[in-house]
């Protein structure tokens, strides 16, 4: 069960072509600057758009064909858009039964469910006009939960939110596949929440297909635009090893030689987490620093410098190095002086010391 | 007032409701494609409809004249498939008001299907709403204020028409003799106080009508639609 795609379209300006195929379960990430395509090819998956000469089949069953075009309302998706676009005729328990009234299938969670994983049971008398921004967009999901569809499409969940309204709303996208047995597709412009949402990312630049993969191994690329960020840093994926009562600090471990403490999670051990650790967090010693406060030193192998891929970062102060630490990778930028000063080479062994490892998982952060 | 006042009257309110009804039926679909179009020709389509605004009745009806006349195809037409003759029948009425009361039901009725967010249809088709049940669902409960003006438009201009109806109708009561040439005969005729009972008439139903509809319109429609799609996108 897969959404397979080839789509090509040209307009004004901009050309869009994309060949892939996204995978049947999980939360794909479309990511990449505005003006990239992720819009387009959203709403070429939906229906909305035809792309004059594509194929586009969800598990099996053909949406698009040279021959034959299915609208949007035949294809069984939910979609949220930015602005929520809440009906503003009916109240917000309307908007969520008019979706119900035309559910693509019956199997499928129940409007309770629904409400209470989206929190907004508090908000079903209330007039749509009457609503926060984050309060539109939850009904929003929920309403496209209540169509159950076999697809759920979301365009820029977060965009226009607050900081405390974008957290909560994080919060609730991450426990959504928990609950949800379907593919979901999320378009995002920020590298930031794709991290702590997707399990697979399309990668978009001027309507072109630059990578995919698994977040993990995208997130350390230092060919990819994102390691260039500003907040650029490594996804690593470790599993809870044991939990130390009298400091309150967790172990995690990356692999059996490799592991970090952060402040203790409950979380049983042997439970996998997704760990996000920024660039600019991590510095590179050439021996194990004896004396430091700095709990998480991981001894590693440099595998690439940033200079070798990126001719143009000759002249930045700052250089991005990828460390591997068993399969895993972190990305660490320190300064082009101290790249020099230390003479690091491609497969020398140096050890990271890490100030801050980010949960990016449903607990939120701790160091 | 005398019986002839009353067919009259009776006579009006008939041609207005069908005209009404009849328009609402062609508008509609004229005024949806005119606000989605992205065909250049768009604006020829636009001129004709709005001719009747610019032009003297008694252009239009000149030219309905002629062609309800026996001799003309239109009237031949006509007779094959109803048996009736055209020229100075209630018939001829309807055709008449329907044309030139259209650019004011086409117009609110487009003007509301422009300002109708996208976005909103976009998302009741993602939610499995057809166009059919769009149309209902969505378009008409939104844009139930233009549908109002234009149902009042196109009704109180048809009572009101005169122009047309003095080239094209004749004067026959019971048949053609509606109130506005119901009127004129009576001043004619110097008989000011069956003029005073059906033109003072006339103004009390406008007024009543138009005061019933602006009560209507305040309660939630379009209005609230709108500013409530302003406020998200200034929080976008």
């Amino acid at each position: 069960m897969s959404l397979l795609l080839s789509l090509h379209l040209q307009r004004d300006e901009f050309r869009l072509d994309i060949d892939t195929a996204i995978p049947g379960t999980g939360i794909t990430a479309i990511c990449g600057p505005s003006g990239s395509g992720k819009t387009s090819l959203l709403r070429c998956i939906a229906g909305l758009d035809r792309a004059p000469t594509g194929m586009v089949q969800f598990s099996g069953t053909d949406w698009q064909t040279e021959a034959h075009f299915l609208r949007c309302e035949k294809r069984g998706i939910g979609l949220v858009f930015q602005d929520a676009q809440l009906f503003p005729h009916l109240s917000v328990t309307a908007n969520l039964r008019y979706a119900q009234k035309r559910q693509f299938r019956s199997a499928g969670p129940s409007f309770a469910e629904i409400c209470d994983w989206l929190q907004i049971q508090p908000l079903l008398n209330r007039g749509v006009n009457k609503l926060s921004g984050g309060e539109r967009k939850r009904v929003a999901i929920a309403r496209a939960l209540l169509r159950h569809p076999q697809l759920l499409l979301m365009d820029e969940p977060l965009a226009g939110l607050h900081d405390a309204a974008r957290d909560q709303m994080m919060d609730v996208l991450q426990t959504l596949p928990q609950h949800l047995n379907l593919p979901i597709i999320y378009v995002s412009h920020s590298f930031h929440e794709v991290s702590r949402l997707a399990d697979h990312v399309l990668l978009l630049e001027n309507g072109q297909l630059i990578a995919e993969g698994g977040l993990v191994e995208l997130s350390s690329r230092l060919d990819l635009p994102l390691s260039r960020q500003q907040d650029a840093g490594a996804v690593l994926i470790a599993s809870v090893y044991s939990h130390d009562q009298e400091y309150q600090l967790s172990t995690l471990r990356l692999d059996a030689n490799h592991q970090l403490s952060i402040n203790q999670i409950p979380a049983a051990p042997g439970r996998q987490l997704r760990l996000f650790v920024a660039a600019r967090d991590i510095s590179i010693s050439l021996e194990a620093p004896r004396q430091s406060s700095i709990l998480n030193i991981l001894s590693c192998t440099i595998d690439t410098l940033d200079g070798d891929t990126a001719q143009h970062n000759a002249m930045n102060p700052q250089v991005t190095v990828r460390l591997s630490v068993g399969d895993q990778y972190l990305l660490a930028r320190i300064t082009r002086k101290s790249r020099d000063r230390l003479n690091l080479q491609v497969g020398q062994q140096v050890f990271a010391q890490i100030k801050t490892v980010a949960l990016v998982n449903e607990y939120g952060v701790a160091s | 007032m005398s019986h002839h006042d009353w067919l009259a009257i009776f006579l009006t309110l008939k041609l207005a409701g069908l005209t009404t009804l009849i328009l609402l039926i062609i508008a509609t679909p004229l005024a949806w494609w005119l606000a989605n179009t992205p065909w250049r020709g768009k604006p020829f389509i636009e001129a004709l409809v709005a001719l009747p605004l610019v032009l003297p009745p008694t252009v239009l009806g000149f030219y309905l004249l002629i062609a309800f006349a026996p001799s003309s195809p239109l009237a031949q037409f006509w007779f094959g498939i109803t048996g009736d003759n055209l020229a100075f029948s209630f018939s001829a009425l309807v055709i008449a008001s329907v044309l030139y009361s259209l650019p004011f039901v086409v117009q609110p009725l487009q003007s509301g299907f422009q300002q109708l967010p996208k976005a909103l249809l976009e998302t009741a088709a993602s939610l499995g709403a057809t166009s059919l049940d769009r149309f209902t669902s969505i378009v008409v409960p939104l844009c139930r204020s233009n549908f109002l003006v234009a149902i009042t438009l196109g009704f109180a201009h048809t009572v009101g028409e005169f122009g047309v109806v003095l080239m094209i109708g004749g004067n026959i009561p019971g048949r053609t003799q509606v109130l506005s040439i119901a009127l004129y005969d009576r001043v004619e005729s110097l008989q000011y106080s069956a003029a005073h009972w059906l033109a003072g008439g006339l103004i009390a139903f406008s007024f009543i009508v138009l005061c019933a509809v602006y009560r209507l319109n305040r309660t939630p429609g379009i209005a609230i639609a709108l500013s409530g799609n302003a406020s998200t996108k200034a929080r976008a």
